[in-house]
């Protein structure tokens, strides 16, 4: 039973995760682009943590698996808001598709 | 081996291929350097898979992290960095085949994807015919050998016992890279150095203090399996970067002479333990029957010590010639 809820957990970050690639991929502008990876990864990783953290031996297992979910968005959040702040201060202007 | 694991290897060593041909083929720096990047995160786990932790370690931190750091701030200084809009005009000479070919003909990457996957799964397939064929190595060897030496882990006793001589050199080495560089001048600033984002500082705040605890815990594993002092050291010289991004006045580090004692720890413990003996008519680099353990503690801590401060050194990129904070802008 758990098993079978871990998959299921991983199987939908598995999905936020594509979503966010396509985000990456298809969105117009820079901003539209780093709100889609940081916001739909941060998540994907988080319900692949607590999948795999469902299935852990121990509980200092699955503790040791979300602590590298908070960390991985601590540290999402912060490169996503440094590279929107680097594009604005370069003077990327939002809803035009830019080149790169 | 299931067809799952052959799958996601195939994938993994024509993904290797790709990003290596891109990187070296990038027409501007700042692609080529994210390509190679991401080829050193891919080169780490294929590390993991080939169950080396060690190497993997290392490659995560030093190749895909601290490489990269290094390569990107050393592009910023060049001021080519792409966002500037400069990136064709050129510090870096981008040979004219590059700059005016052609487009590619349609399904030209596909060909390239396809072969590069195909040489993958067939160098992948040669792999495991080789490891079929159970060759040792020196991996016998070594674990014969490990009892004389004290020495838990197989691969600090090969860094700091049987081979202690090379790992001494390449202290020396990384210790001349960091004072050749601060020969090399001053690093200037273009605008304040002050202005640090909020953001960034309290993600410093949050995860420098898990860095410094994962060098630690890195460093005792080193003694009886994967970790160790180099893998410690870079982690340390990872929050030496994130720092040296958040709290400018880290900069003055240079000028501190407990971060220059500590640069040159590393190889100093080193060179102590290895000229010891001589004092007693031993051959250099012979630790005392029994000690081996206990140098190779002392020895890891102090390597890890300088490993992160020359990281941290050498992503800095020379000694700061920076306002003093009397002097910073409203």
């Amino acid at each position: 039973m758990v098993t079978w809820v871990a998959a299921a957990l991983i199987a939908a970050g598995g999905a936020f995760f594509t979503a966010g690639l396509v985000g990456l991929l298809r969105f117009p502008d820079v901003y539209a682009r780093i709100h889609a990876v940081t916001k739909a990864d941060t998540l994907g990783l988080g319900l692949v943590a607590l999948g795999v953290a469902l299935v852990q031996p121990s509980p200092v297992h699955s503790a040791r698996v979300l602590l590298v979910w908070i960390l991985a968005a601590l540290a999402s959040g912060a490169a996503g808001h440094l590279l929107c702040r680097a594009a604005w201060l370069e003077e990327v202007e939002a809803g035009k598709r830019d080149t790169s | 081996m299931s067809w799952a694991a052959w799958w996601f290897d195939g994938v993994l060593v024509g993904s290797l291929i790709v990003l290596a041909w891109g990187s070296v083929m990038a027409r501007d720096p700042f692609t080529g350097i994210v390509r190679y990047v991401i080829f050193g995160l891919l080169a780490a786990l294929t590390w993991a898979r080939l169950w080396a932790p060690d190497l993997a370690l290392a490659e995560a931190a030093i190749g895909a992290g601290l490489t990269g750091a290094l390569l990107l701030s050393t592009l910023g200084r060049m001021g080519l960095s792409r966002s500037s809009g400069h990136a064709g005009e050129a510090l870096v000479p981008v040979p004219p085949r590059l700059t005016g070919r052609k487009p590619l003909p349609l399904g030209f990457p596909e060909l390239v994807l396809t072969l590069a996957l195909a040489a993958g799964v067939a160098i992948g397939a040669a792999v495991m015919h080789l490891g079929a064929a159970r060759s040792p190595g020196l991996g016998t060897a070594v674990v014969a050998l490990l009892p004389q030496s004290g020495i838990e882990s197989e691969v600090a006793a090969v860094l700091l016992d049987f081979r202690a001589y090379d790992t001494l050199l390449e202290m020396a080495v990384l210790l001349t890279a960091v004072l050749a560089i601060w020969c090399l001048g001053v690093i200037r600033f273009r605008r304040s150095p002050w202005r640090v984002d909020p953001v960034l500082a309290s993600l410093a705040r949050a995860l420098v203090p898990f860095l410094l605890l994962i060098a630690a815990w890195l460093l005792q594993a080193g003694l009886h399996g994967p970790g160790g002092a180099f893998q410690a050291g870079a982690i340390l010289g990872a929050a030496g970067v994130l720092w040296t991004l958040a709290d400018r006045r880290a900069l003055r580090l240079g000028e501190r002479r407990s971060a220059r004692v500590g640069l040159v720890l590393g190889l100093g413990t080193f060179a102590i333990g290895a000229f010891l003996p001589t004092l007693v008519g031993r051959p250099l680099l012979t630790w005392a029957p029994g000690s081996a353990p206990a140098w190779a503690w002392g020895i890891e801590l102090a390597i890890a010590v300088s490993v992160g401060l020359s990281l941290t050194a050498l992503f800095m990129g020379g000694l700061a010639e920076v306002p003093h904070i009397d002097e910073e802008e409203p």
